[in-house]
């Protein structure tokens, strides 16, 4: 379980969260929503170390996270991938190989044995009928589930994926969408996905929360944000250029 | 009116655009959607003439666009404006030194003018008080609100939305599409939208193109895309995945 | 190597094979010059057409030279010291008098190192900054944006590079040789003993020693903004092109900087010192 516990964070005078806490559940896939800059990447990040807290707590199963030495995030970043916005795949290089290069750095193993584990990432991704062809022959989506599968290598117990939708096409999104709910089904980890793809909290999430101005303003199932009343959410679900937010 | 006839390119050996026919009417606003890697940027950089196909012809106003130089080149440019996926706002001008660019390219205004033209379309895409910033101190919809002012200050009478909406949360989303909304009523400008945002771009187009591949394999109003029996337009417009 | 050219190679005959790896090579080389040269000559072709932005002039000049001077002036510095210690110990033992050292290192500085090892550190320092620019400007679009608006980019971001540099390239190349001249006369001073007046020697000093230097430095002036804005413009992708172009421009600059160096010093030998 995660748990963040009233997090502050300002940059220079720009206060970012203002008092933050949220739990997430083992298993959990959890959409954390917003406008660009409300803070949602910056909030996620505090799990990994990436960034530190002014105030507040972070606390993993139980233990205190919240600032460690760069050392003492080490075992933490290796339980947590994180899936960039531009994770990028190498074009010289098959499917195959951009996955293996991630576990023969990490593991020491050799070009065969790191394949051989590739193969079993690429299958859970449903890409292993392709390994030896090219990113070049797929399209976004099918590449956004490569990016995926060399996050897994080193068998995390949860991935945050940040605007995992971003920018790609509506079919691609959906195929990555799948895959996020897949993954916490079959193998059980706990999905933190940044997003503002409304289309995707609806199929996926377990959870949304929506920062607003450095506070959550919902937190709750995908149906709640349906019935809710609250003015605010009400115009980001809409995508109405008019209402009470201000951008 | 834009005329688009037989236009190839290819990169490599690979074909990213297939023999693309089209034509858009004088005053029509074209939704251009498809799969990433389809070709669409790359049609719409074609027709402004900042990419050259390998074959081919594109007509801007009657005027063959494909093959001539820079310096002809010209006349055909003053009248496109043009939104860039990637802001291309240049880093080192202010907000109204960006927008009034284009205005001050084609000659002719004093600098009283184009700074109350700026300050005007300032106010209309709601970014008051901008002026002196420099993009890298503005957000990513505020850029894309500077590149919108850009691109039409000139009143240019055709406009080439390079996924306008890219990377925005919806609500600042829909203030882009609410600007194109608003040109668009005015009437008189040819405009296409490349964009992923469908359900953003619905209601504000008069027609869609669909291109796959390098090809069009669907082109009508979006009463006629959701009439459609194929699976790919229907899935494509629904945003259904097969996997 | 796409699929198509490896089935293509595998069709050809050893001899056939051997000749076209030759292309491998020189194709590449090839059209590298000739984007080079094009980039070049349309340069040249908008330096002498109107508008020309003196305001971008002034201001990439100073970019230039505020960026370098300090560099340049350090590294030359310390080179003139380390040139003057060890001619000056090879000098003593072989001839025993070291009193036209001073004269010979002039003619040196000037017709060699002042100009070539200013331009060198310039290629590294100011290549990579205007292929950086230039770079994240094309992969950003930018450059797009101004063809778009009928703002030539060549007119518009290499012209004032190219002038900017011309100057500064001059300057910075006088100022290097005082500097050098003056350190490795600090150096003959204390180390060996040579007084300052008789170190201070320009009777071996030509015309052809200036005309050289000074057409060196012309000549690396106009070849590093060229390279380096040839090496921007032809970025693509994202960052990573960038970087690509940044490291292509240094690798070509200092390449033709010490070409051109050979190609001038035989000119200098031919025309003025035979």
């Amino acid at each position: 379980m995660i748990e963040f516990i009233d997090i502050h964070k300002a940059f220079g005078s720009k206060q970012v969260l203002r008092g933050v806490s949220l739990e997430v559940k083992k298993g959990e896939i959890m959409f954390i929503i917003g406008s660009s800059g409300a803070g949602k990447s910056v909030l996620v990040k505090h799990l990994v170390g990436l960034v530190r807290p002014d105030a507040g707590r972070v606390i993993l199963d139980g233990v205190e996270v919240t600032n460690l030495t760069e050392e003492e995030y080490y075992p933490i970043r290796k339980r947590c991938a994180m899936v960039f916005q531009n994770s990028t795949l190498f074009d010289s290089m098959t499917l195959l190989d951009n996955v293996a290069l991630p576990i023969r750095k990490h593991f020491k193993l050799s070009l065969a044995e790191a394949r051989s584990e590739a193969k079993a990432k690429l299958a859970l991704v449903n890409m292993d009928q392709h390994a030896e062809r090219y990113p070049a022959d797929f399209g976004d989506g099918m590449r956004k589930k490569v990016a995926i599968a060399r996050a897994l290598t080193l068998n995390p117990d949860f991935v945050i994926f940040d605007e995992p939708t971003t920018g790609i096409d509506p079919i691609s999104a959906n195929i990555v969408d799948r895959l996020i709910r897949d993954l916490s089904d079959r193998l059980g980890v706990t999905s933190i996905v940044v997003s503002h793809d409304l289309r995707s909290i609806f199929g996926v999430a377990d959870r949304v929360a929506m920062l607003y101005k450095g506070q959550f303003v919902l937190d709750g199932p995908p149906s709640l944000y349906r019935e809710t009343d609250n003015a605010i959410v009400q115009q980001f679900i809409n995508g109405r250029p008019q209402g009470p937010m201000e951008v | 009116m834009i005329r688009i006839s037989e236009v190839y390119k290819y990169r490599g050996h690979e074909c990213v655009i297939n023999g693309v026919n089209l034509v858009i009417p004088q005053g029509t606003q074209v939704g251009l959607i498809g799969p990433g890697g389809a070709g669409k940027s790359l049609l719409m950089k074609i027709c402004a003439g900042l990419v050259r196909p390998d074959s081919g012809s594109v007509l801007i106003d009657g005027t063959e666009v494909v093959g001539i130089g820079d310096v002809e080149m010209t006349s055909v440019r003053s009248k496109i404006g043009m939104l860039f996926q990637n802001y291309a706002l240049f880093d080192f001008m202010t907000v109204e030194e960006n927008i009034g660019f284009p205005l001050r390219q084609l000659g002719g205004r004093t600098e009283e003018e184009i700074r109350d033209e700026v300050n005007r379309l300032l106010l209309a895409v709601d970014l008051p008080n901008t002026q002196k910033l420099f993009p890298n101190e503005l957000s990513g919809g505020m850029k894309k609100r500077v590149t919108f002012a850009r691109a039409v200050i000139a009143n240019p009478p055709i406009l080439f939305y390079d996924d306008p909406t890219a990377g925005l949360d919806p609500v600042t989303s829909g203030k882009i599409f609410a600007l194109l909304e608003e040109r668009r009523e005015r009437g008189g400008t040819t405009s296409i939208v490349v964009s992923h945002d469908i359900l953003g771009m619905r209601d504000i187009c008069d027609s869609f193109v669909l291109m796959d591949h390098g090809r069009i394999v669907f082109s009508g109003t979006r009463e006629e895309i959701e009439a459609s029996t194929r699976p790919f337009v229907g899935q494509f417009w629904r945003g259904e995945a097969d996997d | 190597m796409t699929k198509h050219t490896q089935a293509y190679v595998a069709a050809l005959s050893p001899t056939q094979r051997r000749i076209a790896q030759l292309g491998v090579i020189f194709v590449p080389i090839v059209t590298q010059v000739t984007e080079i040269l094009r980039v070049g000559s349309l340069a040249f072709y908008y330096a002498f057409k109107k508008p020309i932005r003196w305001r971008e002039v002034v201001q990439q000049s100073f970019f230039i030279g505020n960026r370098s001077l300090a560099f340049v002036m350090i590294v030359l510095g310390f080179l003139g010291m380390i040139l003057i210690f060890q001619s000056g110990f090879q000098a003593k033992r072989i001839v025993g008098d070291l009193q036209g050292m001073g004269a010979l290192y002039l003619q040196l500085l000037f017709r060699e190192f002042a100009p070539t090892v200013t331009a060198l550190m310039l290629a590294t320092r100011v290549g990579t900054g205007i292929a950086a620019e230039i770079g994240s400007m094309v992969v950003t679009e930018q450059v797009d944006a101004l063809r778009m608006n009928n703002a030539e980019p060549i007119q518009y971001l290499v012209v004032p590079r190219l002038l900017a540099s011309i100057v500064m390239t001059f300057v910075l190349s006088c100022v290097a040789l005082c500097v050098a001249f003056g350190t490795g006369m600090f150096v003959a001073n204390t180390v060996f003993e040579v007084n300052v007046a008789t170190f201070y020697n320009t009777s071996l000093l030509e015309w052809g020693d200036l005309i050289i230097f000074s057409l060196k430095a012309l000549a690396y002036g106009i070849t590093i903004p060229i390279i380096a804005s040839q090496a921007g413009l032809s970025a693509f992708g994202g960052s990573e092109g960038v970087g690509t172009a940044t490291t292509m421009a240094v690798v070509n600059a200092s390449l033709a900087v010490t070409i051109l160096d050979f190609v001038l010093s035989g000119v200098g030998y031919i025309f003025f010192f035979s």
